[in-house]
């Protein structure tokens, strides 16, 4: 699976999370250059950047992977950002997204919000990003194990 | 017709729905630019015709459709891609190619119709010319391989390249790329697909058609001169293998290694020893020798017999040609080019010690180069024949030329004495022991030293460059009989190819760590300066990155970093500051008394340099050493006039810029006893560079500051902890060939050297204080034999001094401080 995780200050503890959840999955977690808890991954993307979208994120690291992988494929990508303002519209019809949102994360902060209203680039995906409206049990228990408390959303 | 042709290309190029015809009302001012570049140059229709290569095109234009040239104009000054689609035209390679008429703003396709084919100008014909259709047909269900060969001769490494292309072809799509054509073409079209010969692969690679170019999964280079195909490699971001034969120690200029390393995702030896001889170079670019590298022999070693009966024949055939009956002599074979490197000279030299020894002994050379005209070799060696008698029937050695004699050499010979002193895996070694022959070869001298060859009694290693061993040793051998055992064979599904793949395939998937996005340093590796390059500089840095190599820092975190994981004793004394501009004013208190040393052997950049930098006029003293009269009335003047007054010091050009510096420090030198020193120079080394003049001026105001301001740097080195105030370069710059001096002069040291500097004044420019200087002196002592100029580009004492001064630093402890200054231009 594919973490994507834009900002470091976030990350101690989704990637055991992540293994816990899916043990079978190897963790390629996608980070900014300098985050502590990048090394802990199985593959380590290096984000130099200053700034990006999702959709330059995910892009790139499918991009730095083609070769790793072999055409195995991103089987589930994790986006520990609410910072989202678009996602390519041409994903793979079998990629799942899920989106984690922290504490603090109020719906008028989130960019994701903004790019939803925006328009028909993110409708192509919009139906599998399941956990952005918190309905999935799975994100709900995802919340709750590992924020401080229900955040806004 | 017309209208269906021009509705394909102008779909593609987005214009359609705005030009449903090419010859619409919206383009009448286009058809009026063709009526008056027809009217001015009648001739043109010809010229466009010859261009057109589209075959509905070229069947209205052979057809004679009115209008049909008129679409041809047309659909070229479309451009890319559509231009080169059409027709042997490309705007951007021409305009590429001929930056005279970039440079003048007019029209390409104009400019060719009108002037450029006249003047005999170069279009994508001759490019295609060289894209040749191979043998075999392309079968989309299969992978598809690019094998890069840098020529196709008949020697080593691209009969090697064209032994891969064969061993691929039974699975793969291949397309062979060379640099430059040669006699192996046949054998090349004959297992390829594809065949391009192209001098300039990065340019020309744009303008292939096959459709099998656009599939290349991966590629081998084989040999570390086809580094020109690793542009387009990195540009097209297709993995790629670099099989390599040759030794570092001829391998010039240093950058076709250093590239070769930093960008390939994996790097394949011939043999251990030829890896061996990369170490340094690899390391200078923290390249992971263990992780990246591998070892495949080019061909293992497969033993042979030769009855008797072959082999009499093969002796009764050259015994005709040579006038010398062999029957019943031992013969000793040589093979390859005439040249110091294959040791030729040494093989006469021993045929000579070995007309003593054994008289029914006889020494047979086959190879090409003989030519007395040629002064670096042969002009020596063909005295030396004349001498010692070559090819006279009552002697012991004869030469043939390289051809259609070598199977009856390698049949009729006992034994081959390889004399080579620097020669990866000799392809006639492996025909001589398939041949029967035994080998006698210098230990160090070639990769037959490796375990994966030892074992036999066939192949025989002597001391190096020891032909007093090499002769006893081919005296003892016994003669080749038919009757010889033959040692274990090599299994038989041996496969150079599927080996390189598929180490190349373990590498790419072991990759768990990436680097992606664009690094503080922007300079150009790979690519150029231009912001149109500026995307495949980051392609090339994200590779370096990705891959834990470095050619330039990623940013000065990084260099922190880096100092501060190291545990050796030089960069546990080095540190970075920012650089800052300080007014006088603000200094006036804090300003040490420094002095000033100019070495000007050349003198065109003084004046201007003295305006430039407020500095000059704060030194105490100003030291200029230079070595005539009159450049010494010259700097006089140039200084007077900036209300200066220099001592200037007549010395001998030797040691560039750094010996005169530190002969001002000997017993009684002109220096005196002042603390602190600031050294720079207007040596051409450095302004000759490509992009010299933008480094020197770099270097300066990093440690001199501009026209009003003093550099922070002049505080760091006020500091009296402080030894050492240098820029800090963008580039990653190793021991490079100076490497070999460091057992010698690192006795002396407190401690071991550093595998890899990290940080010296690159450009030897810089703020000292006095003990380290002294240091520096110490550690070479004052009797020392310096090399007199010329002297090579790299790799001498004075190379090493400029790496040293940290050392030198820490040795007295003191600090050294490389300031850095990130938006000031370096390139």
């Amino acid at each position: 699976m594919l973490l994507l995780t834009p900002q470091a200050g976030a990350n101690s503890e989704l990637p055991a999370l992540c293994r816990q959840r899916w043990p079978d999955l190897p963790l390629v977690m996608m980070g900014r250059a300098g985050d502590p808890h990048l090394p802990s991954a199985d593959i380590v993307i290096e984000w130099l950047h200053p700034q990006g979208t999702a959709a330059g994120w995910f892009t790139g690291a499918a991009h730095a992977l083609r070769f790793r992988l072999r055409g195995a494929g991103l089987p589930l990508v994790m986006i520990n950002s609410p910072h989202v303002e678009a996602l390519p519209a041409d994903l793979p019809d079998d990629l799942e997204i899920r989106l984690t949102l922290g504490a603090g994360d109020s719906i008028a902060a989130l960019s994701l919000g903004r790019a939803l209203a925006a328009g028909a680039l993110l409708q192509g995906f919009a139906a599998r990003l399941r956990d952005c409206d918190l309905t999935d049990p799975d994100f709900a228990l995802l919340l709750t194990e590992f924020f401080q408390g229900p955040s806004e959303c | 017709m017309l209208d269906a042709i021009w509705r394909k290309y102008a779909t593609l190029a987005g214009v359609f729905e705005a030009r449903p015809q090419f010859h619409s009302p919206a383009a009448r001012s286009r058809a009026k630019a063709y009526a008056t570049l027809k009217g001015q140059s009648p001739a043109m229709g010809a010229v466009l015709e010859d261009l057109v290569i589209d075959p509905d095109l070229v069947a209205a234009l052979r057809a004679g459709i009115p209008g049909a040239q008129h679409l041809a104009y047309e659909l070229i000054c479309l451009g890319a891609p559509v231009d080169a689609m059409v027709s042997h035209f490309s705007r951007q390679h021409y305009l590429t190619l001929y930056p005279d008429i970039a440079s003048a703003n007019m029209n390409a396709l104009d400019h060719y119709l009108r002037f450029g084919a006249s003047e005999g100008r170069k279009t994508l014909a001759e490019i295609r010319r060289n894209q040749m259709a191979g043998t075999q047909p392309f079968r989309p269900e299969w992978p598809t391989v690019l094998i890069c060969v840098h020529e196709m001769s008949r020697t080593g490494a691209p009969v090697v390249g064209r032994d891969l292309m064969r061993e691929a072809a039974r699975d793969h799509n291949v397309i062979v790329a060379a640099l430059r054509g040669g006699d192996l073409l046949d054998s090349f079209l004959e297992g390829a697909c594809m065949v391009v010969i192209s001098p300039n692969p990065m340019e020309d690679f744009k303008f292939t058609q096959h459709e099998a170019f656009s599939q290349i999964e991966f590629a081998i280079l084989n040999s570390v001169e086809c580094v020109p195909f690793i542009r387009p490699l990195v540009a097209r971001e297709i993995p790629f293998a670099s099989y390599i034969h040759e030794y570092a120690d001829y391998t010039f200029p240093v950058w076709k290694s250093t590239f070769t390393g930093l960008f390939s995702d994996i790097v394949v030896f011939s043999s251990e020893h030829v890896r061996d001889s990369w170490q340094g170079r690899l390391t200078d670019i923290d390249f992971d020798m263990a992780r990246d590298t591998s070892i495949i022999a080019q061909r293992p070693a497969m033993f042979g017999t030769l009855p008797d009966q072959e082999r009499d024949a093969a002796r009764a055939h050259l015994s005709g040609l040579l006038g010398r009956d062999l029957t019943g002599t031992r013969i000793i074979c040589g093979a390859g080019h005439l040249q110091w490197r294959k040791g030729s000279d040494i093989f006469l030299m021993v045929s000579r010690m070995a007309r003593r020894r054994s008289e029914d002994t006889v020494f047979l050379w086959i190879g090409a180069g003989q030519n007395f005209e040629d002064m670096g070799f042969g002009t020596w060696f063909d005295y030396h024949l004349r001498q010692i008698g070559a090819n006279d029937p009552q002697g012991n050695l004869f030469l043939l030329p390289a051809g259609d004699e070598y199977q009856a050499v390698m049949q009729a010979s006992d034994a081959m004495f390889v004399s080579s002193r620097l020669d990866p895996l000799p392809n006639v070694v492996f025909d001589a022991l398939a041949q029967g022959c035994r080998v006698v070869y210098f230990e160090g001298g070639t990769g037959f030293s490796d375990a994966a060859y030892q074992g036999t009694d066939r192949l025989i290693g002597v001391d190096y460059a020891d032909p007093e061993a090499a002769l006893l040793a081919l005296l003892a051998l016994p003669p080749k009989t038919g009757q010889d055992a033959v040692p274990a064979a090599a299994p038989a599904d041996f496969n150079v190819f599927l080996q390189l793949r598929t180490a190349l395939r373990e590498r790419l998937a072991q990759q768990d760590h990436f680097v992606i996005g664009a690094s503080t340093f922007d300079l150009p590796i790979l690519f150029g300066t231009s912001d149109e390059d500026r995307p495949l500089r980051q392609r090339a840095r994200e590779k370096i990155q990705t891959y834990g190599r470095r050619m330039l820092w990623r940013d000065i975190a990084e260099v922190e970093r880096s100092l501060r994981q190291s545990d050796n004793w030089v960069h546990r004394g080095m540190r970075v500051a920012a650089h800052a501009d300080i007014s006088p004013q603000e200094m006036q208190a804090d300003l040490p008394a420094f002095s000033l040393h100019v070495h000007a052997f050349y003198t065109d950049e003084l004046a201007e340099d003295l305006r430039n930098h407020q500095t000059y006029h704060l030194a105490r003293r100003i030291v200029v050493t230079t070595d005539t009269e009159e450049k010494r009335s010259e700097i006089a003047a140039l200084m007077a006039a900036e209300g200066l007054t220099p001592e200037i010091v007549l010395v001998p050009n030797r040691g560039r810029d750094i010996l005169p510096f530190l002969d001002l420090f000997a017993p009684g030198g002109v220096a005196g006893q002042d603390e602190i020193w600031c050294h720079v120079h207007q040596k051409k080394s450095l302004a000759s560079a490509t992009g010299g003049d933008v480094w020197r001026k770099f270097l300066l105001r990093v440690l001199l500051g501009d026209a009003t301001s003093l550099p922070s740097a002049l505080r760091e080195i006020a500091d009296p902890r402080v030894g050492l105030v240098a820029p800090l370069d963008p580039h990653y710059v190793g021991w490079s060939a100076a490497r070999k001096m460091l057992p010698h002069f690192a006795k002396a040291m407190p401690g071991p050297l550093p595998a890899h500097p990290l940080l010296f004044p690159i450009g030897n420019m810089f703020w000292v204080r006095r003990p380290v200087i002294d240091a520096m002196r110490a550690l070479f002592g004052p009797a020392y034999l310096w090399p007199n100029e010329p002297i090579p580009n790299d790799g001498t004492e004075f190379h090493l001094i400029e790496r040293l001064w940290p050392a030198m630093a820490a040795q007295c402890g003191l600090d050294a401080v490389f300031v850095h200054k990130t938006d000031e231009r370096r390139v």
